[in-house]
């Protein structure tokens, strides 16, 4: 496989955990063309056409019940392995398409029949508000988030739109969260060994907790994975945050969580 | 005399029951050939392992096809022309040219495809999608299915939930089933449905929890209770 075709692959994996699932849906249909959206200046140069300032976004989400939380340790181990470019990947694509397929069918909250929901918010301070009405209660839930600057974005990103050729969907702000389990060391790194079944031999996770929010284990919001450390070492983020996941929607009341998106 | 009037009805029913035999062995298979093929596109005949298609393959009646990500295919089926998208799951459950009829049957398990079906002059045909959840039924017209969502770029599809309830869904419009009601259907909803929310729970999860209405009857089985998610997010 080319460094470039991983590259691509990188991208496509590691934007959609936002989209766990909406890989599902990655590819093409046959519709308008992109419409173009400002890009005016922010923090950088990713995330200034996604979250830029004052003005805005559409955050776009996939809820997934938390009985899958096993099958989701698994698969965002898998989805951050394979955007790895210094090993060989392909038997954990086939089996993280198998597993994507699966928790599309049966894991998922269904929008109108798609996986996906998305709401347009203002965004100010590179914060953004949202409110999604209309989950079943009384259950768990994980959430994973992206920030698009359409809602035709959302629908190429998710094959109900033709996609643009100048669709980057690395641009695309994601919610990296990821099951962080392990003893910190005393330079605040903890390390989480590749623990899917059937594969041997692939490079773990070292976590670093420099800000020391490590307090167990548990789903964090990572920053984006840096595989520059070559193939023994793995993958590598820092610790943003607390995931507080999987949270409960109770009726009538409004489940409340911090999202924190990161971008390639 | 009543012994032989049985006698009588069972050898005609012997007879009929043996030229429908003969009708339904005797009818022409058809097949449907990859006419291009881009990444992963694996099929599977029952009885056999996963294999490579590739551009020319036929694959019979019974076949399962397979797209990986960033992969699709091209299938032509007599009058018909499939583009399956990436990662869908789907197999041809029915594939028959007899006298006068075209009839093929397709179950999407996942993912999408897009369907042109062509008319034929002096042939009728009878071009399915079906999933778990919908039914679209077509005679000469391109259409794209996901198996919950349906588009119609030309003619008309008849779009029904497993109860073969629905209607009709004509060029521009688009459908939206998800097997707990009659399919919505409306003209370009999908195109100005910007803003989505309010969830459903999969099937497994909802059994006696999802709002279902019996046909015939405005009054819910059970309401379901819904809570909200609200919070904030952050860019870094």
């Amino acid at each position: 496989m080319t460094e470039n075709h991983k590259t691509t692959r990188r991208c496509i994996y590691s934007a959609v955990t936002v989209v766990i699932l909406a890989s599902l849906l990655l590819y093409s249909s046959c519709y308008a063309p992109l419409t173009e959206h400002p890009r005016p200046a922010a923090i950088d140069l990713h995330i200034q056409s996604r979250a830029p300032g004052d003005t805005n976004s559409v955050l776009a989400g996939i809820i997934v019940l938390s009985e899958f939380e096993e099958r989701l340790k698994d698969i965002t181990q898998m989805m951050a392995a394979v955007g790895n470019n210094n090993i060989d990947t392909s038997d954990i694509e086939d089996e993280l398409e198998e597993e994507l397929i699966d928790i599309a069918l049966g894991g998922t909250l269904k929008f109108s029949g798609n996986p996906y929901f998305a709401v347009e918010v203002p965004v100010s301070s590179n914060e953004a508000e949202f409110n999604v009405p209309g989950i079943p209660s009384n259950r768990s839930y994980f959430l994973y988030m992206g920030s698009f600057g359409t809602i035709d974005e959302v629908k190429q990103f998710f094959g109900l739109m033709e996609e643009a050729e100048d669709f980057d969907e690395d641009a695309i702000p994601y919610s990296n969260v990821f099951y962080v389990e392990g003893e910190e060391s005393s330079d605040n790194t903890i390390t989480v060994p590749f623990d899917v079944a059937g594969f041997d031999d692939v490079p773990g996770f070292e976590i670093n907790d420099s800000d020391d929010v490590y307090s167990g284990h548990g789903w964090y919001f990572l920053s984006d994975w840096d595989f520059s450390g070559g193939s023994s070492v793995g993958a590598q983020a820092d610790i943003i945050a607390p995931a507080q996941q999987p949270f409960t929607v109770e009726t009538g009341k409004s489940a409340s969580i911090e999202v924190h998106l990161v971008q390639n | 005399m009543e012994l032989r009037m049985n006698a009588q009805k069972f050898r005609i029913i012997s007879i009929a029951v043996f030229f429908l035999f003969i009708l339904i062995y005797s009818l022409p298979a058809a097949d449907g050939v990859f006419r291009s093929v881009s990444g992963k596109v694996e099929y599977r005949v029952p009885g056999e392992s996963w294999k490579t298609a590739q551009v020319g393959l036929r694959v019979p009646t019974g076949a399962h096809i397979s797209t990986g990500f960033n992969s699709g295919a091209r299938l032509e089926i007599e009058s018909a022309v499939l583009r399956i998208r990436s990662l869908t799951r789907m197999s041809i459950d029915e594939l028959i040219k007899r006298e006068g009829v075209i009839s093929t049957e397709m179950n999407l398990r996942v993912g999408r495809v897009r369907a042109e079906v062509k008319g034929v002059e002096g042939l009728r045909t009878e071009f399915k999608v079906s999933s778990p959840v919908s039914t679209a039924a077509v005679r000469g017209t391109i259409f794209e299915n996901d198996g919950v969502n349906l588009k119609v770029f030309e003619g008309s599809v008849r779009f029904t939930n497993p109860n073969n309830i629905g209607g009709v869904v004509s060029k521009g419009g688009t459908g939206t089933s998800t097997g707990d009601g009659p399919p919505l259907t409306g003209l370009a909803s999908w195109e100005n449905n910007n803003v989505v929310t309010g969830g459903t729970l999969p099937t497994q999860y909802s059994q006696g929890e999802r709002q279902l209405t019996p046909f015939g009857s405005t009054t819910p089985l059970k309401e379901v209770e819904y809570g909200s998610i609200s919070g904030t997010v952050s860019f870094h």
